[in-house]
């Protein structure tokens, strides 16, 4: 599993793993039923306290994004994960919100940053299109 | 300043500014009170002949401190052999210069000193103090001392080779001192001092040489340990050299910790104290036997060899008692940290009384090989004495001593035999045990440990001062009586009240048990009954004593007691500081 | 309910004159890290060491297991692991020899876990600690330490002068120390990033006192940095409430401050700025914050 912490994130640690997680969950590199590794064997890769691991892995289980099978190990939820919609809008509000600040530094308007975005989503689609493109032939 | 050499020089000056006032001071202040006092002493007619004593005592005053050396230079790399400033091996100087001018500075230095001092006691008694031909004497030996300090990294040779220079220095000091002639006492001899004091133009070169030869091999071997092409040196106060300490190997036993503390304590303390020992119990008959053969070759020699080898092998024993007695906790100095023992689970009482017991068997075990080596040999050699009073003296003393002892000895009852026993082991035990405590105490309490020892430095200068006014008819001999009964109930009420303190505040703390607490009676009431025994077979009955004498006997036996209670308190101090 | 490993009340502690400790206050729970950290002469050996019995306390009470480690120091001693920065292992010992010696006193030594550490670590047993060097000494030090297992394990600046291997091979100790039966660890440390990585309960000494003392999250939650752009063109810091420290320049400045954010914005709204961003401090910022503030205070008086 890939996660990387960052100390001068201003994000406590298990936070960051929480939502580096979530991001693998959703993005389809960590599959339903795949397993997660032990506490003990995170901490020492991540060069981290155990008990930040076991807040994060609890913090997912709780979200419903993990579950622990006894005995056996920690895996990723078979169903997709309902993560709570008020979740999800958190986490993408926040996005905006900085983005919204960030633009407003630089002198831009609310509706020339709506164009923008909606350039820079045309230009994604395109050039992730050509892969699954190739994928299909 | 200006160049590389005024630095040195300033800084070898701003290092010894304050060694060299007080030098010079006490050298000064010295030799004038030793003139008042001896013509003070002599009384208003202030006979030639009290006079002339104190004319030599003076010279004695201002020429003595050489022969201490410079205290500084031993303090500059912590008693460590070899070149005292490392730190200046990194500056742009070469190394005959450095040494050169630092000789030459610490030469000039002290040469200046007593030149000083003998004219003004010249100028103020008008006796004719040696100025030119002890001053190049003075000079010579500067160079040679700290050049034997200077010169090698190893602590054993620097003590060996140092310790030998300094001692034919002082047998020189004194021949030529005393060198006046036939028919002639000592009082004579300073207005003979002009004569006495001419060098021979051998005696000129003789001196240039051993100045050249001293100057150059402390240059040539400085050189080398600022490349460091010289050993590395072992360090006084982190315990034995390493060749010794891996003499045996020993394992490790893991059963009990225990058995894992007394193999540490012997591991690194104990069996190299026995080595040692084994070694000398080789080398003092080999040394007795060459001598003698020596001896019997040369019969017509002033100093005979062998006396003189006998002398070695009972310094060896001393060496011995002193090494195997000091320090039985194991308190490190030079490598700094905690107290390793101290983080181990163990009680303090059981690590502390284990420490001194396995010291303690060790001490007298290396006694034994060594007392008995020596025994075996002077049974089989005879002691060819020559003809001088003295030698003949401490050989007859010898064997006198060797066939009484045998005869005595068997002639003991049993029971007189264990007392012996018992009380020659607590007296090893009080010995290592005393040592044994004062360095964590020391370390604990560093004023009242500088304090105690000043009194009692200062309290036996006052009470050797005291005999000596009685002898010189100074002080009436009551004042000394009561000095000295005073000092014997000090010491009585001291070793009571320290005992009981210690005894109560040990139980308070949970430090010992109650049950310890009587283990360490019922030893101490068996010692006191061997104690009076074997002074029963002196001839010494405790009935027949006044009261007093008693007392400070009964308070004698109480010695171990108070120690035994003491070693595990010190230690306590020491591991929770 | 969490079991309290150590307990300490209103520690003090003075070497003559100088006062070391002054009223300390510290619980260690089990399973948890406790970091310590302060400046040089804070007084954080000398913290550690009263929870070894190596020094008595001169005021306040220490246990450890709820013992005295002063008055009973095998109980406390021997479910104890030590590790310290000073050189402490006598230079005459075998590393195989200082591994027997310290197994005799500990029951409960692993001696194939010991075996594993010295492989991993590639000691030669027969090697003097003479010898080695202090990287080397330090791991030596640190599988007499773990290697018994103890429910307390304590190091005193375990990484100061050591390579990233040996800080590696020291922080996976603790890691395992940790996971594995819940034990309990305190270290002390200057590499603050290390602290942060490592510590769930965080304790800054300064001069002998406790500045901040906390759950590692809570701590850094009380201190924030916010990145603040002004209308107005400043050539000297200006003067905002619950600042504690300020850097930039001009019309941007980043600024660490504590306690009331409310109070920080208006004080920012009324000098005419507005905050960019806002997150919580690092451990490193909150401890040259909580530094300079009381360099300032000494320079001041």
């Amino acid at each position: 599993m890939d996660i990387s912490i960052n100390l001068s994130d201003g994000v406590p640690i298990y936070r960051q793993i929480v939502n580096q997680v979530k991001y693998l969950v959703a993005s389809g590199l960590l599959q339903p039923g795949e397993e997660l590794p032990p506490i003990r064997t995170l901490a020492l890769q991540l060069k981290v306290t155990p008990n930040t691991i076991v807040k994060a892995y609890g913090e997912l289980e709780i979200s419903g994004v993990i579950h622990k099978r006894q005995g056996s190990g920690t895996f990723v939820s078979d169903t997709r994960p309902q993560l709570a919609i008020r979740e999800r809008r958190r986490v993408i509000e926040q996005r905006i919100d900085a983005l919204l600040a960030e633009a407003h530094q630089l002198n831009f308007t609310a509706e020339e940053l709506l164009k923008m975005v909606r350039d820079r989503k045309t230009a994604m689609d395109e050039t992730t299109a050509e892969p699954i493109e190739a994928k299909k032939k | 300043m200006r160049s590389p050499n005024q630095a040195v020089l300033w800084e070898i000056w701003r290092v010894t500014r304050v060694e060299i006032a007080w030098r010079f001071a006490l050298c000064l202040v010295g030799g004038l009170m030793a003139l008042a006092s001896f013509a003070a002493i002599a009384g208003p007619d202030a006979s030639a002949r009290a006079r002339d004593l104190g004319a030599v005592a003076a010279l004695v005053v201002i020429v003595m401190p050489n022969w201490l050396g410079w205290i500084f230079l031993g303090r500059l790399n912590k008693g460590r052999a070899g070149y005292p400033m490392p730190l200046l091996y990194t500056r742009p100087i070469r190394t005959v210069t450095l040494i050169g001018l630092q000789f030459a500075y610490l030469t000039v230095v002290q040469v200046a000193i007593y030149l000083v001092c003998a004219l003004v006691l010249k100028l103020v008694s008008g006796y004719p103090f040696p100025l030119l031909s002890v001053s190049a004497w003075i000079a010579t030996s500067t160079l040679l001392m700290t050049s034997i300090y200077w010169f090698t990294r190893s602590l054993l040779v620097q003590q060996f080779v140092g310790g030998f220079i300094s001692g034919a220095w002082l047998l020189y000091a004194i021949f030529r001192l005393t060198s006046f002639g036939e028919g002639k006492n000592l009082h004579d001899s300073p207005l003979l001092w002009p004569s006495i004091f001419r060098l021979t133009p051998g005696e000129w070169l003789a001196l240039a040489l051993i100045s050249a030869v001293s100057f150059g091999m402390t240059a040539y071997s400085v050189a080398r340990q600022r490349r460091g092409d010289a050993r590395t040196p072992w360090t006084p106060g982190s315990g034995w050299p390493d060749w010794i300490v891996n003499l045996f190997r020993l394992p490790c036993p893991t059963s009990s910790p225990t058995r894992a503390q007394m193999w540490f304590d012997l591991k690194s303390r104990g069996l190299p104290l026995l080595s040692l020992a084994l070694m000398l119990a080789v080398i003092n008959p080999l040394l007795f036997a060459i001598s003698n053969r020596v001896d019997a070759a040369n019969p017509d020699w002033a100093i005979p060899l062998g006396p003189m080898a006998l002398m070695l092998s009972m310094m060896s024993l001393l060496a011995v008692m002193a090494l195997g007695g000091l320090n039985a906790f194991g308190v490190r100095w030079s490598q700094g940290g905690t107290y390793f023992e101290a983080h181990h689970p163990y009680s303090t009482v059981r690590l502390a009384n284990l420490k001194v017991f396995v010291r303690s068997a060790c001490l007298v075990a290396a006694l034994l090989v060594v007392g008995g080596s020596m025994w075996a040999f002077l049974s089989a050699y005879p002691l060819l004495t020559g003809d001088k009073l003295f030698w003949k003296m401490t050989g007859m003393a010898h064997i006198v001593f060797l066939h009484g002892a045998e005869n005595a000895f068997g002639a003991l009852s049993g029971y007189q035999k264990i007392s012996l026993v018992i009380v020659a082991f607590v007296g090893i035990f009080v010995w290592v045990a005393s040592l044994a405590v004062i360095l964590p105490l020391w370390a604990r309490y560093p004023r009242r440990g500088n304090i105690a020892a000043s009194a009692l430095l200062i309290g036996g200068l006052s009470l050797s001062g005291l005999v000596l006014a009685e002898r010189l008819d100074l002080v009436p001999g009551f004042l000394v009586d009561a000095a000295f009964t005073t000092t014997r109930w000090l010491l009585i009420a001291a070793t009571l009240f320290v005992t009981i303190y210690l005894a109560w505040n040990s139980l308070a703390e949970r430090l010992l048990t109650a049950r310890y607490a009587f283990g360490v009676l019922a030893v101490a009431v068996v010692f006191g009954a061997a104690s009076l025994t074997v002074l029963r077979i002196g001839g010494l009955r405790l009935a027949d004593l006044p009261a007093t004498s008693a007392l400070s006997l009964l308070t004698l036996l109480v010695v171990p007691l108070m120690l035994m209670l003491l070693v595990p308190w010190s230690l306590s101090r020491y591991r929770h500081l | 309910m969490e079991q309290v490993t150590v307990d300490i009340n209103g520690l003090s502690r003075a070497f003559g004159s100088k006062t070391a400790l002054h009223d300390v206050t510290f619980r260690a729970t089990a399973g948890k890290v406790h970091g310590l950290v302060g400046a040089n002469g804070a007084g954080k050996t000398t913290f550690i060491k009263h929870l070894l019995g190596l020094l008595r306390a001169t005021g306040g009470s220490v246990r450890v297991f709820g013992l005295d480690p002063v008055r009973d120091p095998v109980g406390v001693l021997s479910r104890v692991g030590y590790l310290s920065e000073e050189h402490d292992l006598p230079e005459w010992m075998r590393v195989d020899e200082l591994m027997s010696y310290t197994q005799a006193y500990h029951p409960n030594w692993d001696a194939k876990y010991a075996r594993e550490l010295l492989d991993t670590f590639a000691l030669d047993p027969a090697k003097k600690i003479k010898e080695l060097s202090k990287g080397m000494r330090a791991q030596a030090g640190l599988i007499a330490a773990v290697a018994h297992r103890p429910e307390l394990l304590i190091l005193d600046e375990p990484s100061s002068g050591l390579d990233a291997m040996v800080r590696r091979d020291i922080l996976d100790a603790i890691v395992r120390a940790v996971a594995d039966d819940g034990r309990t660890v305190i270290f002390s440390s200057h590499l603050l990033d290390e602290v942060e990585r490592m510590s769930d309960h965080v304790t800054l000494l300064q001069q002998g006192r406790v500045a901040v003392s906390g759950e590692l999250d809570e701590v850094r939650r009380g201190f924030q940095r916010s990145r603040i752009h002004f209308i107005e063109h400043f050539d000297k810091a200006p003067v905002l409430e619950t600042a504690l420290a300020m850097e930039g320049g001009g019309r941007a400045w980043s600024v660490l401050h504590s306690g009331s954010i409310e109070q920080f914005r208006r004080s920012v709204l009324a000098r005419g700025g507005e905050i960019v961003e806002s997150r919580d401090a690092t451990l490193e910022e909150i401890f040259l914050a909580s530094a300079g503030r009381d360099r300032q205070q000494k320079e001041a008086a």
